[in-house]
Parts: C-alpha cells; sequence; structure tokens
C-alpha cells in the first residue's frame, strides 16, 4: 500500500490584531518599503462550508501576530494518523455528521478539519479543550503510552490555541477523514461504502 | 494594582443593616491582611469584628501548574446545565457574566429552590467581585448537592475538583458568612475609564 502522508506542522499564532478586512490587496502582506512578504502577516482561511471553524475571525481578512508557536506531530510515521483514528474510535465518532446548528461531536473539528488548512479560532479551541479534559480520564484507561502522548501534546496545543488561533501549514487532506485510509485501523464504514 | 486569584470565604460577619456607620475593623494581627485590599473594599457592608483566624479560609482560584480557571469551569457548568449551549465569544468580563446567567435564565423550567436558574447568582456576580451573602451561599451550596451526580458523570477530573472546591467554599460561609472573588473587581480597576484615555491621548 503506498502511504500518503500530509506532512506539515501546527502553528499557534498569538496577539492577532486585524490589519485589513477581506478583500484587501495581497499588497497589505507586504512591507512598503523592501516591498518583502512580512513575516507576522497572516491572511484568515476559513473552511466554507463549517465557518464556525473561524468564528470571532474575519475570513479573508489580514491579521498581525505578535507571537507564535510551533509544533510537529508528523515525524515521518504514521503516528498522528493513528492517533486520530484511536481517538474517533474512543469517543465513537459519527463520521456521518455535519455541520449542525447544536454543539457538535467530541473532537468534531480536530478530526474533520483538523488537516484542512484553515484557521481554527480561540471560540472553537476552548471547546476542544474542553474535549480534552472530558476524555481524558477515559483515554489514560487504554494504558496506551504513545497514544496518551500524543493526547497530552495535542491537547496542550489546542489549549495555547484557546488564547490565540491554531492553523494546520501542511499538505490538506484531499478530502475529510482521509486519515482512515493510511492507517487502515478504522473500515470506511459509512463513507465510500455506501457509495458502491 | 494586582489581580486576585483567591475566592475568600469568611464566617462570623453581620451585614450591617442599612444606615447604619461603618464598624471599624481592626485586622492588624490577623488574618484578615491576607485579603486583597480590594477585596475588604467590597466587603464595607459586613462587620468582620468577630472574624477569628479560622474563620477566614482561601482557595486558590488557579492551583498548581495545571490551572483550571473560572471561566474554563463555568462554561464546562453551562453545558451541563443547558446541554449543548456554548457561550458566544464576549468581549470582557462583565459581558461575560451576563451572557452567561442570561442563558441559564432563558432555559427556564427550573425548580422553585434553583430561582432564577441553577448558580445563577454564582455566574452573575461573583466573578465581579460582588460579596455573596449566607443566604446566597445556602442556595448555591444546594445547587451544588443537586448537581453533583451530574457533575462527576462527566467524568472530568479537573472540572470535578474544581466543583467540590467551589462547593467547599459555599458551605463554609453557608451560616452568618460571606464569599467574595475580587477577580474581575481588581481587573476593572486597572483599565482606566474613556475619559482617562482620552486625557492620556
Amino acid at each position: 500500500m503506498s502511504v500518503q502522508s500530509y506532512l506539515g506542522k501546527y502553528v499557534v499564532f498569538f496577539g492577532l490584531k486585524r490589519e485589513a478586512a477581506a478583500g484587501a490587496p495581497d499588497s497589505q502582506l507586504l512591507c512598503a518599503h523592501s516591498g518583502r512578504r512580512l513575516r507576522n502577516r497572516i491572511r484568515i482561511e476559513g473552511i466554507p462550508e463549517y465557518p464556525r471553524y473561524a468564528k470571532g475571525l474575519e475570513v479573508g481578512g489580514i491579521y498581525s501576530w505578535t507571537q507564535m508557536r510551533e509544533e510537529t506531530v508528523f515525524d515521518g510515521s504514521l503516528n498522528f494518523y493513528v492517533f486520530l483514528a484511536k481517538l474517533a474510535m474512543l469517543v465513537e465518532h459519527d463520521w456521518r455528521a455535519e455541520n449542525s446548528t447544536c454543539r457538535p461531536g467530541p473532537f468534531f473539528e480536530l478530526l474533520r478539519y483538523g488537516l484542512q488548512r484553515a484557521h481554527l479560532s480561540s471560540f472553537v479551541a476552548a471547546k476542544l479543550r474542553h474535549d480534552f479534559e472530558d476524555w481524558e480520564t477515559r483515554a489514560d484507561a487504554a494504558e496506551d503510552e504513545a497514544f496518551m502522548e500524543l493526547y497530552r501534546k495535542v491537547g496542550a496545543l489546542i489549549s495555547d490555541a484557546t488564547h490565540g488561533v491554531l492553523y494546520f501549514d501542511g499538505v490538506p487532506e484531499p478530502e475529510p477523514y482521509d486519515f482512515r485510509r493510511l492507517t487502515g485501523l478504522v473500515s470506511n464504514g459509512c463513507g465510500d461504502d455506501d457509495q458502491i | 494594582m494586582s489581580t486576585s486569584y483567591y475566592i475568600y470565604a469568611l464566617r462570623n460577619v453581620c451585614k450591617r443593616a442599612s444606615g447604619m456607620p461603618r464598624a471599624q475593623c481592626e485586622t492588624e494581627g490577623s488574618r484578615l491582611t491576607e485579603i486583597a485590599s480590594d477585596c475588604l473594599d467590597g466587603l464595607e457592608d459586613y462587620d468582620l469584628r468577630d472574624v477569628k483566624d479560622d474563620d477566614l479560609a482561601m482557595y486558590r482560584e488557579n492551583p498548581s501548574q495545571d490551572p483550571y480557571s473560572f471561566e474554563r469551569f463555568c462554561e464546562r457548568l453551562l453545558l451541563i446545565l443547558v446541554e449543548g449551549k456554548e457561550l458566544e465569544p464576549v468581549r470582557d468580563a462583565g459581558a461575560w457574566c451576563d451572557a452567561i446567567a442570561d442563558i441559564v435564565e432563558q432555559r427556564g423550567d427550573w425548580c422553585e429552590e434553583e430561582g432564577r436558574g441553577p448558580f445563577w447568582e454564582m455566574f452573575r456576580w461573583l466573578y465581579r467581585g460582588t460579596p455573596m451573602d449566607e443566604k446566597v451561599c445556602r442556595k448555591l451550596l444546594a445547587d451544588f448537592d443537586r448537581w453533583d451526580g451530574r457533575a462527576r458523570s462527566i467524568e472530568n477530573m479537573k472540572f470535578y475538583d474544581y466543583y467540590k472546591m467551589l462547593r467547599e467554599c459555599f458551605q463554609f460561609s453557608a451560616s452568618n458568612g460571606v464569599v467574595v472573588f475580587p477577580y474581575a473587581r481588581a481587573e476593572s480597576k486597572e483599565s482606566p475609564r474613556p475619559e482617562q484615555v482620552e486625557e492620556l491621548a
């Protein structure tokens, strides 16, 4: 089986301030004098079918940041995808869950959109932090050290993101939940099989 | 002025009747000196003369290296009370208190003892630094007891430890006592009023 790895990293930006509204030209991302790309400017990317992901931020708007933290969870192995698959199994994730007006199920945003190039707002991070805390005891009970290591690492990352904005800076999944295919741990279930 | 992270529970206090002059309170040599000064200001309607060292309990709002804040606690509690209801992002602590209390009150259909809603007084006033008198403490204590099973059932240990801590805090002051948490009170004093900002500019 050929394995495609979505290499990348997670970045948390802190001290965000809106510099220009959506639709502002890319020149706003450049230094007025040197013409170089300003390191501390970002344009907010959203998920069109799931606007809640960037709640509180203006999608398309240009923001400046004062501090950043990078976290690499991809170590060349499939560990991170295995982690996502096990997390989904732990909470019995509903693969059919769509955008709803109610509060989404545990880890929904991370499982479904966590490997998309988009900015996750502090509002969603606060929700995910509650999820990490709610499930910690049950996750720990499985006595899977590798899983718990990533659980704590990603939990800390999400906790940081409650004071900023989290971004997946990497090659995005071609479609949501593609990590299932990579790990083989979770069957496609209702996804691909239904279409056959 | 530094922000206080302590929730203070006192007992053996008397609420001053309206119109009565403020009682002089000698704090020197007593544990009352450990209370942040802005918190004592908030307690000006209370007579603290009979408060002994044993009558003061301090609860760290943000204990240890693994902090769990009052805000996080309340937002998680809200999800238990009004299932699936999340708080919209708000601009400051005062708006946050109002928003969370309003959601609980609007949900309605609470039992008679719960009044405007379980924990309503805590959501609305505690973070602002408003003292919770013995009557409110007893009401909140009953709320904590009534919702204990649900709070434990989510298996979130950080949340439940905090839950038990607050319950203990209100229990401490449920008779002749008062609980005060001057967190946002200190914060709001720190930020200059709009006219002062203009002067600075």
